[in-house]
């Protein structure tokens, strides 16, 4: 069971709702990976067209909901985005992420470092999309960061694990659930990640944009789980040369 | 009913005069959970809507949460 702040989960894996072709697929899709934690954004009505609810779905699923800032620049915009969500969602629960540049959307670590500070003050249970920066990781956790989210992979590029070497080194040193976010493309990334001992994974397009997505969701949840047991079993060693798992008995050779 | 007209997300919309924000929600038919207002930049307390009531040429921000990652 995994804790963050005051909720636990019975799923460690999280699901965005972006991407999807409709807000019933979307709603099937998250309620077939089992995941209790939803991510969403927010952004300003355009009162000439018609509007789509998505929001009763997937409180319909009894998921948690999950805002985030996207859309922010910088720490003041995401300040403001995060109250608004607060209001709009009666969550205090935020994904605070700030990527200033739209072709890589990497994050800025100076702005979501000063953001997470003032809105931890503020009463928000802050999670904090970010590189995979170990330093940068740990001055989260020390501002009251609830968890930290650093990436696998640039947003939306499916590249799988790419920060594997630092991924390892925030998990060993942190003492706040990690959730690796962005980047995770295939089930086999999520289970890498959850094998390295990863709290929990947060897929998106992967699922979104699968062609048959309830199938792929299917797919991560086993995927997380499996790799949840094999990180809890204990990964036998690695070594540069064969050991053999037979007994080398020479008997073809008498 | 006379109207007035306000600016919603620097769009230009006619609503009936002593509109509350709460009215306006219903007027576009939004939803009532996951709407927010914000008036200068300060964001409007859900307990609030019944009683701000806007007036000509008001400037407002509406937002909405949308699927997102």
């Amino acid at each position: 069971m995994l804790t963050i702040a005051d909720k636990t989960f019975q799923s460690r894996l999280f699901t965005g709702t972006g991407k999807f072709a409709n807000k019933y697929l979307m709603a099937s899709a998250i309620e077939a990976s089992g995941s209790q934690l939803a991510t969403m954004a927010l952004k300003r009505v355009d009162i000439r067209s018609e509007q789509d609810d998505i929001l009763q779905p997937i409180i319909d699923a009894g998921v948690n909901l999950l805002p985030n800032t996207s859309g922010a620049k910088n720490a003041k915009d995401a300040i403001f985005a995060a109250h608004l969500a607060r209001e709009a969602l009666g969550t205090n629960w935020l994904k605070l992420e700030i990527h200033p540049d739209p072709k890589y959307l990497m994050p800025d670590p100076i702005e979501t470092l000063n953001a997470a500070e003032q809105l931890v003050k503020d009463g928000f249970v802050v999670l904090p999309y970010c590189h995979a920066d170990p330093v940068l990781c740990k001055r989260l956790e020390e501002v009251g960061c609830a968890a930290v989210m650093p990436l696998g992979a640039p947003i939306g590029s499916n590249k799988g694990i790419a920060s594997a070497d630092f991924l390892e080194i925030i998990i060993d040193q942190a003492n706040v659930p990690v959730i690796v976010d962005a980047g995770i493309g295939a089930p086999s990334h999520a289970a890498r990640a959850m094998e390295m001992g990863a709290d929990a994974v947060l897929v998106n397009t992967a699922i979104a944009a699968s062609q048959q997505p309830v199938e792929m969701a299917i797919a991560f949840k086993l995927a997380v789980e499996a790799g949840r047991m094999a990180y809890l079993a204990g990964l036998a060693g690695k070594v540069s040369h064969a050991v053999a798992s037979s007994p080398l008995t020479s008997f073809l050779d008498e | 009913m006379s109207h007035i007209t306000i600016s919603i997300n620097e769009q230009p919309e006619q609503v009936a005069q002593s509109s509350s924000l709460s009215d306006i929600i219903q007027a576009l038919s939004l939803p009532d959970l996951g709407c927010v207002f914000a008036i200068n930049n300060a964001v409007v307390p859900r307990s609030q809507w019944q009683q701000t009531i806007v007036h000509e040429g008001d400037s407002i921000s509406l937002f909405q949460a949308i699927a997102g990652g």
